[in-house]
């Protein structure tokens, strides 16, 4: 799809951040804004932004644009809960054969017979859902807070040292010290699991299903995996999560206006100097 | 493997027939997702008439709108 719209590959797959990536352009940062306001659970489109988009878009192109988002919500959703498989018709430049089977949005405009390139079913590569930016924020933290259902249906949320990436569509998590969570997930595989940069206070929600191993091969391959990065605890089973959905977890912070850099100078400056985090020795006035 | 199995397109209504057929000529083999909603002829009709009316609507730059397409579909959790 991207390639053959002139949509440079890199740019496609920086989507996930596209906040903090220098590649978009003032228009097209401002129209990923108000895809994600109206995508994402809990964000609205404020009259500040709207008036953004009225700036830069016309009433009839603003019109177009909110029923591409719609319809894409409403199609990749479908697709998602059916389940549809890739049919692997974008790949990223390297992974190409030299065959770009897509073909532009519109060059069907009056066959009736044939369908354009539709939102959520262009069959992009399947790259597995924890992109690159996921990976790399729960490399980073080696902390993820795991929720799970306990039987009488209350939350238990506990954090994992361990929570870590397994493969592109699994993140893991070993039961060191986890004796709740692990009997939440034998009854009850719904879980979700936030990772969180608290200087950047951007993360990532992960909801998914867990499969917990106790024996066996996937119980050996994992608990080697952790002993070959330095977990020396012992570890009585570890759990697998299969990911589902992820959403990005991103502080109040950047709608009101200020930038990553901003963000961090801000909770760099309280870790370090209110709290003192970055002092070594006794806490002072000890 | 999608959770529910598409409509054989042979065995589609003549419209649908000839969409599945000009996808195929296009990409080697009908898109799965329609061949879901093609389960509901009437409601294929409508997203398909969507679909048109989107692309022909035509005042967004296309990669614009190939941009916010993927972006909302990864939120969604649609892993094309």
């Amino acid at each position: 799809m991207g390639s053959a719209l002139g949509v440079p590959d890199e740019k496609m797959l920086a989507l996930a951040d596209w906040e903090a990536s220098p590649l978009f352009n003032e228009t097209e940062r401002l129209a990923l804004e108000y895809a994600d306001r109206m995508t994402i659970t809990g964000r609205d489109v404020d009259d500040a932004v709207f008036a953004r988009l009225q700036s830069v878009f016309d009433d009839d192109a603003i019109v177009e644009l909110t029923a591409t988002i719609a319809w894409e919500n409403a199609s990749s959703t479908f697709n998602r809960a059916l389940r549809v498989e890739s049919q692997g018709l974008w790949k990223p430049a390297d992974a190409r054969s030299g065959q770009d089977a897509l073909h532009v949005v519109g060059d069907t405009a009056g066959d009736p017979a044939a369908l354009p390139p539709l939102p959520g079913d262009r069959g992009e590569e399947a790259v597995g859902i924890l992109t690159d930016e996921m990976q790399r924020v729960v490399r980073e933290q080696k902390l993820g807070y795991v929720a799970t259902v306990c039987p009488d249906g209350t939350p238990n949320l506990s954090p994992k040292g361990t929570t870590a990436v397994w493969d592109e569509n699994r993140l893991v998590f070993a039961d060191i010290a986890s004796p709740r969570s692990v009997a939440n997930l034998r009854a009850n595989p719904a879980v979700e699991i936030n990772v969180i940069d608290p200087i950047a206070r951007k993360g990532w929600r992960f909801k998914g299903r867990g499969v917990v191993y106790d024996g066996g091969a996937m119980f050996d391959e994992v608990v080697a995996w952790y002993r070959r990065n330095g977990t020396a605890s012992p570890i009585r089973s570890v759990a697998l999560v299969d990911v589902e959905r992820a959403l990005p977890l991103i502080s109040p912070a950047y709608e009101r206006g200020a930038t990553e850099a901003e963000v961090r100078r801000r909770w760099e400056d309280y870790y370090l100097h209110t709290l003192g985090w970055g002092r070594r020795g006794t806490p002072e006035g000890c | 493997m999608a959770r529910i199995e598409g409509i054989d397109p042979e065995q589609a209504d003549p419209a649908s027939k000839a969409a599945f057929a000009a996808q195929t000529d296009k990409w080697g083999a009908p898109l799965v997702a329609h061949l879901l909603y093609a389960r509901r002829p009437t409601i294929y009709r409508g997203v398909r008439a969507l679909w048109s009316g989107l692309d022909q609507s035509g005042l967004l730059d296309p990669a614009l709108v190939a941009l916010v397409n993927r972006r909302v579909a990864a939120i969604n959790g649609c892993v094309f």
